[in-house]
């Protein structure tokens, strides 16, 4: 096993200096029990973790790992870990009631293995008993900023049992681990972008900064009126509920990013309120009437805006998308690779087919599809096609893309988190040429109802 | 499998966590039965049937097992329940001085099997059907419950996207059928297949002959469209999405690339229904012609 990685020809199983460090520290005699990683978004915590957690194994094949990571990460963790050949096993229920069955004695958690888990698995009652109840060699927890509440019970309750502790965590996020760890045996760690070499020994800041470009689109007058009814929609929720609905957000939120998306969220909003209804304990703790007669307005206004939809067909969001398509590939150098992101299924199904109608090909990437699919996908991109459009949430998944020239975000992130987990993606090791990032506001809608306010986003494009 | 593709990598591989079971992952046994979110409810011996009842009620089960010091004793459930209280007489509940609700639940217990994870589902069909019920794991260490429910549920989830595709493809072969003639299908056929099939000659030109991506070829062209957005509703665009959408999730499905999650079955479910509407619209427009 290759673990300084010098040999290796795969540069994304090579360790840098800042990565090296960490593991030095970890395996000095006089390393602290607990380390905390801080360092931004895409320069490598989380191959420093794999490859820490393979050297214990490899020094110490007995050793007995926790890594806990969000659930969109754990797969991987496993593929960098099999790739180091070490035993790694991601346990689920599914997996966990395995272990139990299998299990001899009173020991469920077998040595020799990095046993990964979501955040949101190990915080179940009996999962978290189970692994505050076994000696664990390390436990190594990613993106630690997320874990609060049950999370940060679970690991306070793991804590005394792990004879070291590795928390990697995002720097802008003003983490206290203080609050679940004890401070006495502490080392801190900071990475940050200006300071860290890349495979080259070039800083890695050298890279050409991001440029935010904004493209503002008019909405015709059938697509106002759909956002009338739609406020209507939200309205009646306001006269039941007495506050803005969550799912009546979720609705506009969808308008907003195409009539495809707008159209299923529509329908899927439709069939849980029809779900509610039927639930014994809501009716029976709410006025029968009112709310029969709530339901049906819902119903009333959710058929004529699916109408409305219908029969509305202009798409001027689509429009300003097929002239920015055009202006990006005028240019010509360098190669221009688009990247288009949008939050919704529907979307990206929707701009393929348009895409498709304009005779450019595309490839598509989301969580929806097989391993396979997305390898060829990404291959695809990598050596042909020119555009990419891809769901947000795949980009938890550990994916590299510094290849792409332009970055359209069809739909506004969601939080300032998000859109540093999307940068982080784009904006890493091995970025040739600058990343423009692109982004379609419409003119006709105020900044307070997008996701993320455009001022917000060019602050942290300016970063 | 290792990622490849020169600055391009997608670290994913559930080959790694299948190393651990591959059986498990492959073969539909006792495990996947078992709901993911299931928690176990246990009481113990000397908990009050009225408070026993209380919590099946809250729960919404139908048994629970009774558990002392980790060891599972048996289950109270509604029927052994109701068989002990409707085979006492009048006397023997005098003699008791107390409700039925009053009684501890280890006099009301009855015996479940018990089967592993890993065990077929078909070895417990009979246990199933004479207790309403198996337990899973072993006296010592219950790890859950199995209910014919969870059966039901289970084999609905692994069934029901294959007869909702069915229902889609016949759907679809009804409203090109309605919309267009037989002539105008085989010019179609002839206008959108032909690179697909090598030559006009070779196409398909019976819409039962056909597949689903031909459909979705014929009802996204440009000209056939012209005919079918009457039916259709809405722009090409958005049909040929959900058209390419419904493709993908066909082909996890049939060419089993992967298990279908829960959106899928939402999306599935979402065209289905509009395809459904669709097609009462066209049996109306129908109707009203024929009228006329």
């Amino acid at each position: 096993m290759i673990l300084e990685g010098k040999e290796n020809k795969d540069s994304s199983m090579t360790l840098l200096p800042h990565q090296n460090a960490l593991l030095d520290t970890f395996f000095s005699p006089s390393s602290k029990r607990i380390i905390e990683l801080e360092g931004n978004v895409g320069i490598g915590k989380s191959t420093a973790l794999v490859f820490l957690a393979a050297r214990l194994l490899n020094e110490r094949s007995s050793s007995r790992i926790l890594l806990l990571a969000p659930k969109a990460l754990c797969l991987y963790f496993a593929e960098m870990l099999g790739r180091l050949s070490t035993p790694v096993v991601i346990v689920d229920r599914y997996r966990f009631r395995e272990m139990l069955d299998s299990a001899k004695g009173v020991q469920i958690w077998p040595q020799g293995a990095v046993f990964i888990l979501s955040l949101d698995f190990a915080k179940l009652p009996d999962i978290r008993d189970s692994l505050s109840e076994t000696t664990w060699d390390v436990v190594i927890v990613d993106e630690a900023h997320q874990i609060s509440g049950a999370r940060a019970e679970a690991l306070r309750m793991i804590e005394p049992r792990a004879k070291k502790i590795v928390l990697a965590v995002a720097t802008s996020q003003g983490f206290d681990t203080s609050k679940i760890l004890p401070e006495n045996d502490k080392a801190i760690i900071k990475w940050s972008r200006e300071q860290v070499l890349d495979h080259n020994g070039k800083p890695f800041s050298v890279a050409p900064r991001t440029i935010l470009h904004e493209i503002y689109f008019r909405l015709s007058a059938g697509e106002l009126n759909l956002r009338e009814n739609m406020d209507s929609l939200c309205k009646t929720f306001e006269s039941y509920e007495g506050k803005q609905h969550f799912g009546a957000k979720n609705l506009f939120l969808s308008l907003e990013s195409s009539p495809a998306a707008h159209e299923a969220a529509l329908e899927k909003f439709t069939v849980k309120l029809e779900e509610l209804s039927k639930l014994d304990a809501y009716m029976e703790s709410t006025d029968t009437d009112e709310l029969k007669k709530f339901l049906q307005k819902i119903v009333e206004i959710s058929s004529r805006v699916l109408q409305e939809i219908d029969t509305t067909l202009e798409d001027s969001k689509l429009n300003a998308f097929n002239k920015l398509l055009m202006d990006i590939y005028r240019a010509k150098t360098p190669e221009r690779k688009v990247c288009v992101l949008t939050q919704y299924l529907a979307t990206l199904y929707y701009l393929a087919a348009d895409l498709g109608d304009h005779d450019m090909a595309c490839q598509l990437l989301h969580g929806g599809m097989s391993l396979e699919d997305r390898l060829r996908s990404l291959s695809n991109f990598s050596a042909t096609e020119k555009i990419l459009v891809a769901t947000t949430s795949i980009l938890s998944e550990g994916l590299d893309l510094n290849q792409v020239t332009d970055l359209v975000l069809y739909d506004m992130p969601n939080s300032e988190d998000e859109f540093r987990q999307i940068l982080g993606r784009f904006d890493r090791f091995g970025r040739r040429y600058r990343l423009n990032i692109h982004v379609l506001i419409c003119s006709d809608i105020s900044d307070a109802t997008l996701a993320l306010p455009i001022a917000t986003l060019r602050e942290l494009v300016s970063l | 499998m290792a990622i490849s593709s020169s600055n391009l990598r997608l670290l994913d591989n559930p080959s790694v966590a299948r190393d651990f079971d591959l059986a498990s992952e492959l073969f539909h046994r006792i495990n996947r039965i078992i709901p993911q979110d299931q928690t176990m409810l246990t009481i113990p011996p000397d908990c009050r049937v009225r408070e026993a009842i209380a919590l099946m009620r809250t729960h919404g089960y139908s048994q629970v097992p009774v558990v002392e010091h980790g060891e599972v004793l048996g289950v109270f459930s509604f029927r052994s329940f109701a068989y002990e209280a409707a085979s006492s007489t009048l006397e023997e509940w005098t003699k008791q001085r107390c409700s039925p609700g009053d009684l501890p639940v280890d006099e009301f217990l009855e015996q479940f099997e018990f089967a592993r994870v890993t065990e077929e589902m078909s070895r417990v069909f009979d246990a199933m059907d004479r207790d309403n019920g198996i337990l899973i794991g072993t006296p010592d260490r219950l790890i859950g419950i199995l209910t014919p429910m969870d059966f039901l549920r289970y084999l609905n989830k692994v069934a029901s996207p294959f007869v909702m595709v069915w229902e889609i493809e016949l759907a679809l072969r009804a409203l090109i059928s309605i919309a267009m003639t037989k002539e105008r299908i085989e010019e179609a056929s002839k206008r959108c297949l032909s690179s697909a099939y090598e030559g006009e000659n070779n196409v398909p030109t019976s819409l039962e002959e056909m597949t689903f991506d031909n459909y979705q070829s014929i009802i996204s062209h440009g000209e056939s469209w012209k005919e079918l957005k009457r039916f259709f509703g809405g722009t090409r665009t958005r049909v040929s999405a959900k058209l390419k959408q419904i493709g993908e999730i066909r082909n996890n499905l049939f060419h089993f690339r992967r298990e279908l999650i829960m959106p899928d079955h939402e999306i599935l479910s979402g065209h289905r229904n509009w395809l459904l509407n669709k097609i009462k619209q066209a049996e109306v427009h129908r109707k009203e012609e024929a009228h006329l």
